[in-house]
């Protein structure tokens, strides 16, 4: 028997938007109906559906960090999960470790943001090791800071280490350093 | 893009249809056989369609299974006056069902008593789960931006203007991060990590 073809298949970036409840109502009804007679579009909406909840386990086990914004980690407490925040001034440092039970262990880099159109974080890591540059993060520059998830699952195996990080404005005159931040982390050894 | 989403795929509806006909035609619960396909071919669509909208499994197994009791009830008992539309019919009852889950009138467990029998002859295939740690490796590729923007967007199931609003940008280039960044995702997880 032949796999049931869709003669007019609903693009992906539709089914995305349909299923993060970005259509307006006509668009959720037309999607709702043709997804009820059609297993092709419905087997992609699947996959979309397949993804987020594999992206959501992924963060929620700890095992995947990022940068994030604006009251993001304030609705992870209001979720029930235990948080560990260290926040570092410019040019600062701090001593930090994850406790067993942590479920998200959040930085908070204050640095001057206003008037910066992109930013560069470079992490410096041990001896030996090289740098990696992470280019263009999302930040918002009015909130002064930039805020990002450490995966605690991660960070729980390893040993006692110090990380540095280097905040940059990158625009197109070149690039200066915004600040300079030093983690003292505390592991398992 | 969505115009004209009703007049496509008639052969393959004429097998739901096919389904409809014998159910209605035959005496009350006299085609078990057509039963089970219509079940069969309906319900996980039904399924999705509950997870859309109430964004909980349970509660979309639920609503999969009131929806197809009444259904099979409606075509057994005559009431279906076209069967032939029978996935118009089921989306109809679908967002009837739904309202009544949502203003918790449903009364689920009469239906499944009557019906029970009925909802266990067909198996019904629900969507792929994914390796976590696998997703987690290949978000890991992804560059911070479009790893910023997935996990935002897909956590908390947000829309492109809320997690926007959360980065400081627009919801056009949110689109188009995760875009880039869902495309990268689904390749590195379906093709292996690269």
């Amino acid at each position: 028997m032949n796999a049931p073809v869709c003669l007019q298949p609903i693009e992906l970036d539709t089914l995305v938007e349909y299923w993060l409840g970005e259509l307006d109502e006509e668009g959720t009804r037309r999607v709702d109906e043709h997804l009820l007679g059609c297993d092709p579009c419905g087997a992609k909406l699947d996959e979309v559906i397949a993804l987020g909840d594999g992206v959501r386990r992924a963060f929620a086990s700890g095992l995947v960090g990022t940068v994030v914004g604006a009251g993001f980690t304030e609705r992870l407490a209001q979720r029930g999960l235990r948080l560990r925040e260290y926040r570092v001034e410019r040019n600062g440092s701090v001593e930090c470790s994850v406790g067993p039970d942590d479920d998200v262990v959040i930085s908070r880099l204050s640095a001057p943001l206003s008037g910066v159109s992109r930013v560069d974080l470079v992490r410096i890591g041990m001896p030996g090791e090289p740098e990696v540059r992470a280019e263009d993060i999302p930040f918002d520059p009015a909130s002064g800071e930039v805020v990002f998830i450490v995966p605690a699952a991660r960070l729980r195996e390893m040993p006692s280490y110090v990380e540095r990080m280097r905040l940059l404005a990158v625009d197109a005159s070149g690039e200066r350093p915004i600040g300079d931040y030093t983690f003292n982390h505390q592991g398992r050894d | 893009m969505l115009a004209g989403m009703e007049q496509i795929r008639e052969g393959d509806a004429c097998e739901e249809a096919s389904a409809a006909w014998r159910v209605a035609a035959a005496a009350p619960g006299g085609d078990r056989g057509a039963e089970a396909e219509l079940y069969r071919r309906m319900a996980p669509r039904v399924r999705r369609y509950g997870l859309r909208h109430l964004r909980d499994g349970h509660a979309a197994n639920d609503l999969m299974q009131l929806v197809m009791v009444r259904v099979l009830e409606q075509l057994r008992e005559g009431k279906v006056r076209e069967p032939q539309r029978i996935v118009s019919f089921v989306f109809g009852t679908c967002r009837m069902v739904l309202l009544e889950l949502q203003r918790g009138e449903a009364q689920r467990e009469r239906l499944l008593e009557q019906w029970g029998d009925v909802l266990t002859v067909a198996d019904i295939s629900v969507g792929p789960r994914l390796d976590h740690a696998r997703v987690a490796d290949c978000l890991r590729r992804l560059a911070e931006r479009e790893r910023s923007v997935i996990v935002l967007s897909f956590y908390e199931e947000r829309t492109a203007a809320d997690v926007a609003s959360m980065l400081g940008t627009t919801a056009g280039n949110v689109r188009v991060i995760r875009h880039r960044g869902l495309a990268r995702l689904r390749s590195c997880v379906d093709g292996g990590l690269q």
